[in-house]
């Protein structure tokens, strides 16, 4: 039961992006589509469980005054590794993606995770909190791109769906557009769990 | 107090180790896909700006602008493609431009890379825009220029994007180095 919690905890309740507010630079960077956003969050995904099976064998070693830097360069390598294997399968969304992908090194949802849970947890809980987590993160990156895409390009997932007629936003495609869309679903997200809290 | 020093000293090292060790595997099976993606891409280029092109050679390179030479299916010159780079609104934008066998006229261009804002200055990689170089013709005493009025429009003009200014013009400058630089070394190497 207690497992349970630790992965569903990430998707709504300590949602990493709605509810920790953690990762907002690739949050508002890349969530102009729908598929960079998926992208970014299946690459998150993958670097925050990598790091968070291994860094629960080796708490106990790592010495308190050094467990930092062993956290970011194990981030680091689960990183390059992420942005190699785009780079060879995926050479337009890597584009797409340019700088953010070798950023999520300093993504703070993954040295947070390690910090305050990996290094804390047994590694079957520590992998399922990362799970959530990362899941967590993904499902707010596509909520944002696809409000986003919607409006500024009339399409998801690259599927036009509004036609001629509509002129797009070209505002949500840009920077602002990130801002606007992450500010009114985190004041929509707030204002529904405080009803439903009562 | 020694002791913890050792363990840290330990603990990075292998670290270290572990996270080299991953790398280089993982660049040994990558590094082959990555640079066929990269030269499947600036293969289609150039099929794209040179159309009659069925094989390429690079001829020379002067600094970051590489220029190569076309041949037909009968080895005869298809025109010359330029890869070339300059500074756009965001960032660098890299592109490629085709040239006939005497360099006379653009035969294309075709964006390669760039970072400028979606919806406006990304249409420099568009239709309407790239198809306004095909069959330009650049006399060698005339830049290409770029303006906003149609109405005054000469044939060595291009028309800007609505909203994407900047963009627009720092396609046209490019492209005129491109010209400038391809011409200049064809007779360098003594061939024109």
């Amino acid at each position: 039961m207690k497992a349970y919690r630790e992965f569903i905890k990430g998707l709504w309740e300590r949602n990493p992006v709605f509810r920790l507010l953690l990762g907002m630079c690739p949050t508002l960077a890349v969530t102009n589509y729908v598929k960079n956003g998926i992208a970014m969050g299946l690459a998150v995904i993958f670097v925050l469980v990598c790091s968070s099976i291994i860094i629960p064998f080796f708490r106990r070693q790592i010495p308190n005054q050094v467990r930092i830097p062993t956290f970011i360069v194990l981030i680091a390598t689960f990183v390059t590794l992420a942005d190699y294997f785009l780079r060879a399968n995926f050479p337009v969304i890597s584009k797409q993606l340019g700088p953010y992908v070798p950023l999520i090194v300093v993504n703070c949802i993954i040295l947070g995770r390690a910090e305050a849970f990996s290094s804390k947890n047994p590694p079957l809980y520590s992998f399922l909190d990362a799970l959530g987590m990362g899941l967590g993160f993904t499902v707010a990156l596509v909520m944002i791109s696809a409000v986003r895409e919607f409006f500024g390009a009339g399409s998801i997932l690259g599927y036009q769906i509004l036609t001629d007629w509509y002129t797009p936003w070209l505002v949500m495609g840009l920077p602002p557009g990130a801002f606007l869309t992450l500010g009114i679903l985190l004041g929509l997200i707030n204002t529904f769990s405080k009803k439903m809290r009562g | 107090m020694k002791n913890i020093h050792l363990q840290m000293f330990i603990t990075l090292i292998l670290v270290g180790i572990f996270s080299g060790g991953a790398l280089a595997v993982m660049y040994r099976f990558t590094k082959e896909p990555i640079e066929r993606n990269r030269e499947r891409e600036l293969k289609d280029a150039i099929f794209k700006v040179l159309p009659e092109t069925e094989n390429y050679k690079e001829l020379f390179k002067v600094g970051s602008t590489t220029i190569y030479e076309g041949y037909t299916d009968k080895g005869e010159s298809a025109g010359y493609a330029v890869v070339g780079e300059g500074s756009g609104f965001q960032g660098n934008i890299s592109l490629i431009i085709g040239m006939d066998e005497d360099l006379k006229f653009l035969t294309g261009i075709e964006i390669l890379e760039s970072l400028e804002t979606p919806g406006l200055g990304a249409k420099i990689a568009d239709e309407p825009f790239k198809s306004q170089f095909k069959g330009l013709e650049v006399p060698r005493d005339v830049k290409i220029r770029c303006i906003r009025d149609i109405r005054d429009r000469k044939k060595t003009d291009i028309q800007a994007i609505t909203g994407a200014t900047i963009s627009s013009e720092a396609v046209v400058r490019i492209v005129n180095e491109l010209v400038k630089k391809v011409r200049e070394n064809k007779i360098l190497s003594g061939q024109s």
